[in-house]
């Protein structure tokens, strides 16, 4: 069951069509993994009808369109897309078919002491925005970190710990700039995270100073 | 602006109460999903020109409201009533109302024109997918009982949260760009959607 949801924010973002495709997609794929946002999403969805049907209607300078012969096989099937890389299963749509259909085979990539991250090429909120898949391994913690913009983390598998909670396959974490926390990952697996973010993290331990300044990230 | 959510019927002085099209408030929605149905099972061209006449110009006027310049927003309207010939037979009556379908393919085709992408969704065919639990048919509210609780909750949420709907809505804004736009702190911003959200869920949620 998922304890954790998205800000109600975020759903109306994606319900109203106005999310970027990066928070679109990770909302999407918690949907995947909650009935229950499931039900809020479509009961927004029912919202945006409702206006629909109550905005004056606006003045046709046309007539309807021409219709096609009804039933033609290529309207009614979608277009079937081919996936360039296998990927975990495991992972909900529609984020599998990103990372499948990538133009570079996902790889991960370590970054620091206890992180490892992927790319997701998918594109967030004014160019700015930044998603990837983050992997902690099992029982292992994360650099204490602070956050400079908004943060998003959707858990895939395995699961983590911080300050704020326990978080498992589905829960959504959510970080601003008041968040200051170590998220440790559970025993047994490693932690497989989709991550976005709209501005970078800045480590705020001992040890995470150095990092920043080796790494560029120090403001 | 803050009125077209509240009222049950339109503006008196917009095009729609001088216009022979029906008014929002006397929509027959089982009548729409009548035609729909008619032309997902037999081709029905009379069932979808009363269609094209109720939502061709709420979806062009949606789209201008978003921004989108009169002819363009008809041609879409025109691809949007094109769709609704197309993919009739995914249209459950029992999930949805026929307005809410509408919005969903109008608003997804204007993604995919802004991004030239398809707006990610969730497959509901994924075996990943997790399952709704099952509820008893007889507690479960129809597509009737939630429409008419969703205008309740609306009626009664306080103007300062139902700008913000609108402006998320039809305004093309998402949270951050509202509060840009505004000037209202991002946290108002949020705290606000997220009172609105609340009491929308707590109607929608309860049972009978
Ligand atoms: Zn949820």
């Amino acid at each position: 069951m998922v304890a954790y949801h998205p800000p109600a924010e975020y759903l109306c973002d994606y319900a109203a069509g106005t999310a970027c495709e990066a928070v679109s997609v990770l909302i999407a794929t918690h949907l995947a993994l909650c009935p229950q946002c499931r039900r809020q999403v479509s009961a927004l969805d029912h919202l945006g009808g409702v206006m629909l049907e109550d905005l004056p209607p606006a003045s046709l300078s046309h007539h309807a369109p021409e219709l096609p012969t009804f039933k033609e096989p290529a309207d009614i099937l979608p277009p079937q897309l081919t996936a360039n890389w296998p990927v975990e299963p495991s992972i909900p749509e529609p984020l599998r078919s990103y990372l499948a259909m990538a133009a570079k085979p996902p790889v991960w990539r370590w970054r620091l002491p206890g992180l490892s991250e992927m790319a997701v090429a998918v594109m967030g909120e004014n160019r700015r925005s930044m998603a990837h898949l983050m992997r902690i391994p099992a029982g292992r913690a994360m650099p204490r970190h602070k956050h400079f913009g908004h943060e998003l983390t959707l858990v895939l598998s395995g699961g983590f710990s911080d300050e704020t909670g326990h978080y498992e396959r589905g829960d959504i974490g959510y970080a601003d700039f008041n968040t200051d926390h170590r998220p440790i990952a559970d025993r047994g697996a490693p932690c497989i995270c989709f991550v976005v973010m709209d501005a970078p993290l800045k480590l705020t331990g001992p040890l995470g100073r150095m990092i920043n300044w080796a790494f560029g990230t120090s403001r | 602006m803050a009125r077209s959510l509240l009222s049950d019927k339109p503006d008196p002085t917009s095009i729609s109460a001088m216009s022979s099209s029906p008014a929002s408030g006397s929509l027959d929605r089982e009548k729409l999903a009548d035609y729909v149905e008619a032309i997902a099972k037999s081709g029905d061209r009379a069932a979808f020109a009363r269609l094209f006449a109720v939502f061709a110009p709420r979806v062009k006027a949606y789209l201008i409201r978003l921004g989108t310049e009169s002819g363009a927003a008809e041609e879409l309207a025109q691809e949007v009533m094109l769709t609704v010939w197309r993919k009739a037979g995914t249209f459950d009556r029992n999930q949805a109302a026929v307005s809410t379908w509408l919005f969903t393919i109008a608003r997804n085709r204007r993604i995919d024109l802004i991004r030239r992408t398809r707006r990610p969704e969730l497959d509901p065919d994924d075996p990943a997918l997790l399952p709704e639990p099952e509820v008893p048919a007889d507690t479960k509210m129809t597509v009737a009982e939630r429409d008419v609780r969703l205008r309740e909750a609306l009626k009664a949420l306080p103007a300062e949260q139902i700008s913000l709907l609108e402006h998320a809505f039809y305004g093309d804004k998402s949270h951050s760009e509202i509060a840009e736009v505004t000037g209202l702190p991002l946290g108002t911003v949020k705290s606000r959607l997220r009172l609105a959200f609340a009491r929308l869920r707590n109607l929608l949620d309860e049972p009978n």
